[in-house]
């Protein structure tokens, strides 16, 4: 949380000082620090859409009906997930040994 | 105006509420809706009806129009799973996970069929279609546990929501685009259950029970009553159905208990009962049958909605 913060003021006064400045290649590693952030988020956002294979009691509800939207993002985690192996993923293949 | 005609199996649901639809249909474009899995409506016009809006054959005599509609939430589960396998087979990767498995998995839970049921009735119920809407067998089982729950699935909503928007927050800065069908789906979700609550607790939508004269019958009307008023949910009123008359012989175990249960029913609910309906002699089906035994609905408190 708070690295995110800063991350993001830092990034607001870049953006402030110099338009355009943030793509150069001196704020690459800005660039990468968003990236990252984005990641973390959106694995805590995945692993509440998945919540009921973490044992989150989840509303199917909600699960079916993002599930639809959730697969179109797949490509672009699947690459994440089998690099790092998070909770979520070890819940997916807690699932499909079970069944 | 929207009419929901709950209460126990057999006690006349779908004998009252199609009746009334076509009480209703004199005076106004009418659409009757059943949810239950075993429809009867087929049986009660004595015509072929699907799950999309058929008009009935009303008699020539017969001024009006009425549309009836039986849903079939299977059938729209088995879309749905169909659709969503459709789209990983053609994203055409290779990922781990079973996806098929855990799609199976999920809409054979009794929670899938209650939400598909759920959407069905909220899309009609949120609708802004002008002709009268009448739900036969609508929100006391399944539906309306769902809704009771939606404080529950709201705040669920509200943590996804708010972890999406985390998500996008940081997207928009890396990219600028702040488009997303996922918050645009949640959004909808939130708004459909808000707008199913707040629509049963508008005055022009009725919530009726139908009971009859019988131990069970009362016992559950009674449970219903409870926890729609704890949800506070404004029930309407009751219709007591199938009273016999008091000209059989007087010695039938079964009209004595009648008469307890009427009277309890009397006594306690008093205010609530818009109307007593009598033992039909014949069974009140096909519309040679419903047109006269309309009589029976047009004397109750029901009837005031077609004057
Ligand atoms: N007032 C009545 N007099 C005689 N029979 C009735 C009456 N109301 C309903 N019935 C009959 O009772 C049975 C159950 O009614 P139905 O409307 O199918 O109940 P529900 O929809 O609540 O399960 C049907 O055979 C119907 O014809
Ligand atoms: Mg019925």
């Amino acid at each position: 949380m708070k690295h995110i913060k800063k991350t993001d003021s830092v990034l607001r006064r870049a953006m402030n000082n110099v338009s355009g400045f943030w793509r150069a290649s001196a704020s690459e590693t800005l660039y990468r620090h968003l990236k990252k952030d984005i990641r973390k988020k959106e694995d805590l956002f995945l692993a509440l859409c998945f919540g009921d294979l973490l044992g989150l009691p989840i509303p199917t509800y909600i699960t079916l009906k993002l599930l639809p939207h959730l697969i179109s993002e797949l490509p672009d985690w699947r690459r994440r997930f089998s690099r790092k192996r998070s909770k979520l993923w070890e819940a997916f293949e807690e699932f499909n040994k079970e069944f | 105006m929207k009419f929901l005609f709950g209460g126990k199996g057999g006690v006349g649901k779908t004998t009252i509420s199609a009746t009334f639809a076509l009480m209703l249909a004199k005076t106004r474009p009418t659409l009757l809706v059943s949810s239950d899995p075993a429809h009867s409506l087929a049986d009660i016009f004595g015509q072929p009806i699907g799950s999309s809006e058929k008009k009935i054959t009303l008699p020539a005599q017969f001024k009006g129009e009425l549309r009836v509609l039986e849903l079939d939430v299977q059938k729209s589960l088995e879309r749905y799973k169909e659709t969503t396998r459709q789209k990983l087979a053609n994203l055409n990767i290779n990922f781990d996970f079973d996806f098929d498995k855990y799609i199976d998995k999920l809409s054979a839970t009794p929670g899938a069929y209650e939400n598909a049921l759920f959407d069905q009735f909220a899309d009609l119920l949120l609708s802004d279609r002008d002709d009268r809407l009448v739900f036969d067998t609508a929100p006391t089982g399944e539906t309306l546990h769902l809704i009771q729950s939606a404080d529950l699935i709201d705040q669920w909503i509200e943590i996804i929501i708010s972890a999406r928007e985390g998500v996008l927050k940081l997207k928009k800065l890396y990219n600028g685009s702040a488009d997303d069908a996922i918050i645009d789906e949640l959004r909808e979700m939130k708004s459909k259950f808000q707008g199913v609550a707040k629509m049963l607790r508008q005055p022009q939508t009725h919530l009726i029970f139908v009971l009859t004269p019988e131990k069970l019958a009362v016992e559950e009307t009674r449970r219903s009553l409870e926890t729609l008023q704890k949800s506070r949910f404004p029930v309407r009123g009751l219709i007591v159905n199938r009273i016999l008359p008091e000209d059989v012989s007087a010695a039938t175990p079964f009209l004595k208990h009648q008469k307890k249960y009427l009277q309890a029913i009397r006594q306690k609910w008093q205010n609530l009962i818009l109307g007593e309906i009598p033992w039909w002699r014949d069974e009140p089906e096909g519309l040679s049958q419903l047109i006269p035994f309309a009589e029976n609905l047009r004397r109750t408190k029901l009837g005031n909605f077609v004057k």
